[in-house]
């Protein structure tokens, strides 16, 4: 349902132009869970951003359900890195704001706020403020607010990449329970190659100068995915063989450390 | 203060460690306030002492005589309508200047068109200090509340404006990107996103603005032809009516420290979400 | 990112520049509308200002005026520094006299000191004294917390080290503690100049005295509103001179700290 047709972002510097991303051409499912690997400068954040509305592209089209992309939307709810919620709103508040853009009241908003809350277990913070809470729970509120919009499409810029290792474990697992519930159409930016591989139906390996797509592999872990799948011999391979392509295709990434390297 | 050990010489009772100070001083520590109270007692007792003296200058009163004779004022001499007339003034100008201050800060703060077209005329015109122009505008308006409170509101424009500018600038562009998002119109925006997210720093520039008010409100009376609190202090001067003139003193810095206190309240409570404040916030 | 500047300051910089003096002549248009629509003799327009200005700088009696208003108010202002730096310095070292005084300051901040002006009057006389005073008293304010921030703000690990390396007090003072107030100083000195330039104008409105808020005052009195909206421009002047004068000297003075905006 998201059509990516010859998009590409040129930006002028003095009087050099240069090319950041392009020209991608991609297509995604309704229903599928995309996660996007890359390295730093490699495009993928303008992509998202592109795909947004918030950016337009230089060159091609994004058409989502058949409309071409002109503009933010509803139908497509970011999640940032930082969460971006408002400090001077309680944390209901923040999430039972896009209901009362829309038009509904109160009560209503309200009551729509509580029950995303709960899907996100942070029920008991209704009434913190987004400063009394940790990164991870920050997070949880920002979902739930970009839920509460009704998306059907989410895109999420690296929006763990901020946490530290146990809480981004954790909110793994979360984000793909939500998923399998609501059955939303995700696009999820990460560098992190674990997190793609766990996330993600595809993932698709972007590399830089200038940002294109290096590879699109389906990812044959069974679904609902779970603590235990990380247990799965599969990943290894997954991952030795992202952490090819990504070295392949940027240089810097080949300075990066993996873990994994030290295995097998 | 502590005294040297000599040596050969042993103390007969026993020596508390030496890094512990005296237990009242560690009473003293946890409870500051009582240096203040002891030193503002110190002062007024001296003050009154100084009053009280033969031969002591004709205009030196003391705290007790001020505030007998602000008591008198307050029951029999009409320093209400006074007050009245000079907070509504000064308050008038606040809110005139404040508010415009506030708004078009904001809207320069989103808007690099209007910031630029605002920048040297704002740049030329906060250096004067606008008490020089009342003369002027008091010659062409006459000294009517009207030119007082124009004075008043310009002062307290700058101070306004500029931390308004300040704050907006400063707001994290991301929670705007969430506005349009969701789909929220500029308006509700500017109402919903900006105003609360520059609040804290423009709220800087509002507690300047009333000082200023009320510094403009007290240098407007003095001038010319007046009522209020200003023009009443300087009318006693000039009579050589101490007690009324004290009073009014102590009456204007009354005034002055209630309304700050009072904006100060009222920040903080429109600020409380900062005090649960990280360090990382959107 | 020095190349995106660059970007923005090619055919940027020109639109920019344009809207900046586009606002000025804006403004002096709608001044000179208005004293043309007003009919009022006492609206001047722009050329009467400019002759008036011009006709000012030529008299010697003018200049005469702004000398004493400068000397009036650096004088208090040098008063009011030397005073604030020493109290902010005893205060932030010392915490009963900071207990003793702080609460005080803060508590008579928001009152304004004008109100005091008559018993400066009254204790200096109606002459230059009490102006000068008067100006050294607002101006000690916003110094003070300043100093005192700027003398708090230094880092227990540089005094540590101060002290390790066996520095007395005075060292110690000298070199740290005066460099890590030095920017709080400069910031308070940008705040203070206005306020000197307020307290200095309005104290020499009241009584038969010297200097430009004297000779504003008898402007308008005569109804030469355009001798004293000139005088206004001159105070202007002043003004931005000396807060140039201390951005400049922050950045000369506090030069570690590179691009700071105060």
């Amino acid at each position: 349902m998201i059509e990516i047709r010859d998009v590409s972002k040129t930006f002028r510097r003095g009087n050099r132009t240069v090319q950041a991303l392009g020209p991608i051409d991609l297509t995604v499912a309704r229903g599928e869970f995309v996660t996007v690997l890359g390295p730093s400068g490699c495009g993928k954040t303008t992509l998202l951003h592109i795909l947004g509305g918030f950016e337009m592209p230089t060159t091609g089209t994004v058409t989502v359900d058949g409309k071409v992309v002109t503009g933010p939307g509803r139908d497509r709810g970011m999640v940032f890195q930082e969460a971006t919620l408002f400090p001077w709103r309680t944390v209901q508040d923040n999430v039972a704001w896009p209901s009362r853009v829309a038009g509904e009241s109160k009560a209503q908003a309200r009551e729509r706020a509580r029950e995303l809350l709960a899907r996100v277990g942070l029920s008991r913070f209704a009434d913190a403020y987004p400063g009394e809470l940790s990164g991870g729970m920050r997070q949880r509120a920002a979902l739930a607010r970009t839920l509460a919009m009704e998306p059907s499409v989410l895109l999420m810029d690296e929006p763990f990449g901020a946490l530290d290792a146990q809480t981004r474990e954790v909110m793994q697992e979360e984000l793909t329970r939500l998923w399998q519930a609501t059955g939303l159409t995700v696009i999820f930016i990460t560098h992190d190659i674990a997190e793609a591989i766990f996330l993600g139906d595809r993932v698709v390996v972007m590399g830089a100068a200038p940002g294109q797509v290096v590879a699109d592999t389906r990812i044959e872990l069974a679904r609902p995915r779970d603590a235990r799948t990380k247990l799965d011999a599969r990943i290894l391979d997954y991952r030795q063989q992202f952490w090819q392509l990504l070295r392949d295709a940027s240089p810097a990434a080949a300075s990066a450390s993996d873990p994994a390297q030290g295995q097998v | 203060m502590r005294q040297e050990m000599r040596p050969g010489t042993a103390p007969h009772r026993a020596v508390s460690p030496p890094l512990s100070p005296p237990a009242w001083q560690e009473f003293v520590r946890q409870r500051p306030w009582l240096v203040t109270l002891a030193f503002v007692l110190a002062c007024l007792a001296l003050w009154e002492l100084a009053a009280a003296r033969p031969g002591r200058p004709e205009y030196l009163l003391g705290p007790s005589q001020i505030f007998t004779e602000l008591l008198a004022l307050t029951q029999g001499g009409g320093l209400a309508a006074q007050v009245l007339a000079s907070l509504r003034r000064a308050l008038l100008g606040f809110a005139i200047g404040g508010g415009l201050g506030l708004l078009l800060g904001l809207l320069a703060g989103v808007s690099r068109n209007f910031r630029d077209l605002f920048d040297l005329t704002q740049a030329f015109t906060h250096p004067v200090p606008k008490i020089a122009l009342f003369p002027v505008v008091a010659v062409v308006l006459g000294f009517t509340d009207i030119s007082r409170v124009l004075i008043i509101a310009i002062s307290a424009f700058f101070p306004a404006y500029l931390n308004a500018v300040n704050g907006a600038l400063g707001v994290n562009p991301r929670l705007f990107w969430v506005a349009r998002n969701v789909g929220a119109s500029r308006w509700r925006s500017f109402w919903q996103v900006l105003l609360p997210a520059s609040l804290p720093r423009a709220v800087v520039g509002l507690r300047i603005s009333l000082m200023v008010s009320f510094v403009l409100m007290v240098a407007t009376e003095v001038v010319g032809h007046s009522n209020g609190l200003g023009a009443a202090l300087m009318r006693a001067y000039r009579e050589g009516a101490y007690g009324p003139m004290y009073a009014g003193i102590v009456c204007t810095a009354l005034c002055g420290m209630a309304a700050n206190a009072l904006l100060a309240q009222a920040s903080r409570r429109l600020l409380a979400w900062q005090a649960h404040a990280g360090g990382h916030l959107g | 990112m020095a190349e995106v500047r660059a970007l923005s300051l090619q055919g940027d910089g020109v639109h920019r520049a344009g809207l900046k003096v586009l606002g000025v002549v804006l403004a002096l248009t709608a001044w000179q509308l208005y004293a043309m629509a007003s009919g009022n003799r006492l609206v001047p327009s722009l050329p009467t200002i400019g002759n008036r200005l011009i006709e000012l700088l030529q008299d010697p009696e003018f200049w005469e005026h702004t000398a004493s208003t400068l000397r009036n108010g650096l004088m208090g202002l040098a008063i009011g520094l030397a005073l604030a730096a020493s109290a902010g310095y005893l205060a932030a070292r010392n915490w009963v006299v900071d207990a003793a005084i702080h609460p005080v300051i803060n508590l008579l901040y928001p009152v304004p000191k004008l109100a005091l002006y008559p018993i400066v009057i009254l204790v200096l006389g109606l002459d230059w004294p009490s102006r000068v005073a008067q100006v050294a008293l607002e101006c000690f304010f916003p110094l003070f917390v300043q100093c005192h921030a700027g003398v708090r703000a230094v880092g227990t690990r540089m005094e540590w080290l101060a002290r390790n390396a066996g520095a007395s007090s005075w060292e110690t003072a000298r070199e740290i503690v005066w460099h890590s107030a030095l920017p709080f100083l400069l910031t308070g000195l940008r705040v203070a100049m206005p306020i000197v330039l307020i307290v200095t104008t309005v104290t020499e409105f009241i009584g038969d005295s010297q200097g430009l808020g004297h000779l504003i005052a008898r402007s308008a009195a005569f109804f030469d509103t355009a001798a004293a909206l000139s005088v206004v421009a001159v105070l202007g002047a002043i003004g931005f001179a000396a807060d140039r004068l201390v951005v400049w000297l922050r950045q000369r003075l506090v030069f570690w700290e590179k691009g700071v905006v105060i």
